[in-house]
């Protein structure tokens, strides 16, 4: 492919399709509803029940950006899995049978769509904190850590390229989100009866156990310790586990695969 | 110009597609017959590049599917109704794909007319249609980027009898404009009604392909009459050859020809194109070795 082609009229075009299909079932419809609807909860909850101390811009992007953790590699999983467990990928091949294509339009979207998740949570956030100034005091307000919205972005652009490669590698909408879900859980349970493993191998394998310090769960969101090299190290080699290596086959199957 | 050309398919060790060599004419319909399992639908999705061929050519317009530029604004598909999104609109799934080709949206709206999609229905979700609502929408979406090739898979399936005539009505229509028809069935006598060629397929090889003339190429006629004896004598005379075939003879020549030697006296009680029976007969008879319920339907058809 001609790396001029990425940005043709009919490479943006098959972009749009891709966010389009994103949203215009009646799944997508559902999930896209069920996200609004948890972040306005959410945000009302925090401004009304909140401890003070919590109430930040920060912190409380951090917690909104929580379940969109779970719920947006959803999208990805969903977005690639349709079209075998619908089996539209008949027309979607037969349409753009430079299937690359249709495999950079898919990864695009899923970016752009992380994108506009970590902003829609910004403006949750923005609001909460409004919110949370007019009505409670001896809060901290609009504070910004570079460093812990680093964090964030990489925990989602990772999350959702987990649920990708997913998608790419199981095929069926099912088995996979069930497999995406119980996978961290399997981890868990093997670590609590095999605790040696569950310190020395998990940490590097696991990809919800390396995200966890990213994603630092625990009340203040914003006293996220320092990530030491471990760390980083941990999260670069389950990603390149669970996002490089079935992204790769997956995509590679994708390419090659008769359709039926 | 559809242009299959030694065209093999192998899975493993079974051969799917065995050397399949055929060609589709502009401004023709033709007609790909096969049993089930025959290997119809396999050359057509390598015809699409929606799979690999192991050996041979399948090109249209002498180039491959995967080298044609947006190729659906030159080649509609149909290879299976039901692979739709079920939770879609079927305007939606027309719409996105239109988008995708750069068409106007008003384009939507002109081939929902075509195919006799209602707007209120074109709003349900697909889950709700009727096979042959997804038949009609299918050929929409083929229809859509208004390509002068159309390769359909059983389009028929699921039509009811007015649907079916609509079909006929609306490929014959589109092959009269030159356009180039690639439709497979096993509903024997709608491909009759519709097709000027024929390609009929049995485990993966070419039986038998040509025009109708060509396929049903008995030129006989059968002749009962009484009394019989002056008209064999006349035909002899003639110089033509005859059979006895039950109780009437077979004659080698056109019924127009046989008129004008039948002597005074002589009642003509049937007289017929011996083969009346058609497309139906020829491929049961031709692949009776290869069909697999060839007991029950009967070879001697």
């Amino acid at each position: 492919m001609n790396p001029t082609d990425i940005f043709s009229p009919s490479s943006r075009r098959l972009f749009v399709v891709e966010l389009r299909k994103l949203v215009n079932t009646r799944f997508g419809a559902l999930l896209v509803a069920g996200m609004l609807a948890v972040l306005a909860l959410m945000t009302v909850a925090l401004v009304t029940t909140g401890h003070e101390q919590h109430l930040s811009f920060q912190n409380m992007w951090g917690m909104l950006n929580l379940p969109m953790s779970y719920l947006l590699p959803i999208f990805a999983i969903v977005l690639v899995t349709s079209e075998w467990s619908q089996r539209t990928a008949l027309v979607t091949f037969a349409l753009e049978p430079r299937r690359e294509r249709v495999l950079g339009a898919k990864l695009a979207t899923s970016l752009v769509l992380t994108l506009a998740v970590l902003l829609v949570t910004a403006t949750f956030a923005a609001i909460a904190t409004g919110g949370a100034l007019a009505l409670r005091s001896g809060i901290p307000g609009w504070r910004l850590d570079p460093t812990i919205t680093r964090n964030l972005a990489i925990l989602q652009f990772a999350r959702i390229l987990e649920g990708l490669a997913f998608g790419l590698v199981i095929r069926n909408t099912a088995i996979a989100l069930v497999s995406f879900f119980a996978v961290p859980t399997a981890w868990t349970l093997l670590s609590s009866l095999l605790p040696w493993v569950g310190d020395h191998v998990r940490p590097w394998i696991d990809f919800a156990a390396a995200e966890q310090p990213f994603q630092n769960g625990e009340a203040p969101f914003e006293s996220a310790h320092a990530l030491t090299a471990t760390i980083w190290v941990h999260l670069a080699v389950s990603l390149a586990l669970w996002v490089g290596l079935p992204l790769w086959l997956g995509a590679l199957r994708m390419l090659r695969i008769e359709v039926k | 110009m559809i242009d299959v050309h030694d065209l093999t398919k192998r899975y493993g060790s079974h051969v799917a597609v065995d050397r399949v060599t055929f060609h589709c004419p502009p401004a023709t319909v033709t007609g790909f017959l096969g049993a089930n399992g025959a290997g119809k639908s396999t050359v057509m999705r390598i015809l699409v590049g929606l799979a690999m061929a192991t050996s041979g050519s399948a090109t249209i317009d002498g180039r491959r599917y995967r080298d044609i530029p947006d190729p659906a604004t030159r080649i509609g598909i149909l290879l299976d109704a039901s692979a739709q999104h079920a939770g879609r609109t079927g305007r939606e799934a027309l719409a996105m794909s239109a988008f995708q080709l750069g068409l106007p949206r008003s384009r939507v709206d002109q081939v929902l007319a075509a195919v006799g999609l209602r707007p209120e229905e074109s709003l349900r979700r697909i889950r709700g249609y009727s096979l042959g609502m997804r038949q009609r929408l299918g050929l929409a979406h083929a229809l859509l980027g208004n390509p002068d090739v159309l390769i359909l898979d059983e389009p028929a399936n699921g039509l009811d009898p007015a649907g079916i005539r609509w079909m006929r009505d609306l490929l014959r229509e589109y092959a009269a404009d030159g356009g180039t028809v690639l439709l497979s069935s096993h509903l024997l006598a709608e491909v009759e009604a519709v097709a000027d060629r024929f390609v009929l397929i049995g485990e993966g090889r070419i039986l038998a392909q040509g025009t109708k003339d060509e396929l049903l190429g008995d030129r006989r006629t059968f002749v009962r009459a009484a009394p019989q004896k002056p008209l064999t004598l006349a035909l002899d005379e003639a110089g033509l050859t005859w059979t006895r075939h039950g109780d009437g003879l077979l004659i080698d020549t056109d019924a127009h020809r046989i008129w004008p030697l039948v002597p005074n006296g002589v009642v003509i009680e049937e007289l017929r194109p011996a083969s009346a029976a058609g497309l139906e007969d020829l491929f049961l008879r031709i692949t009776a070795q290869t069909q697999r319920d060839t007991q029950r339907t009967g070879a001697s058809a």
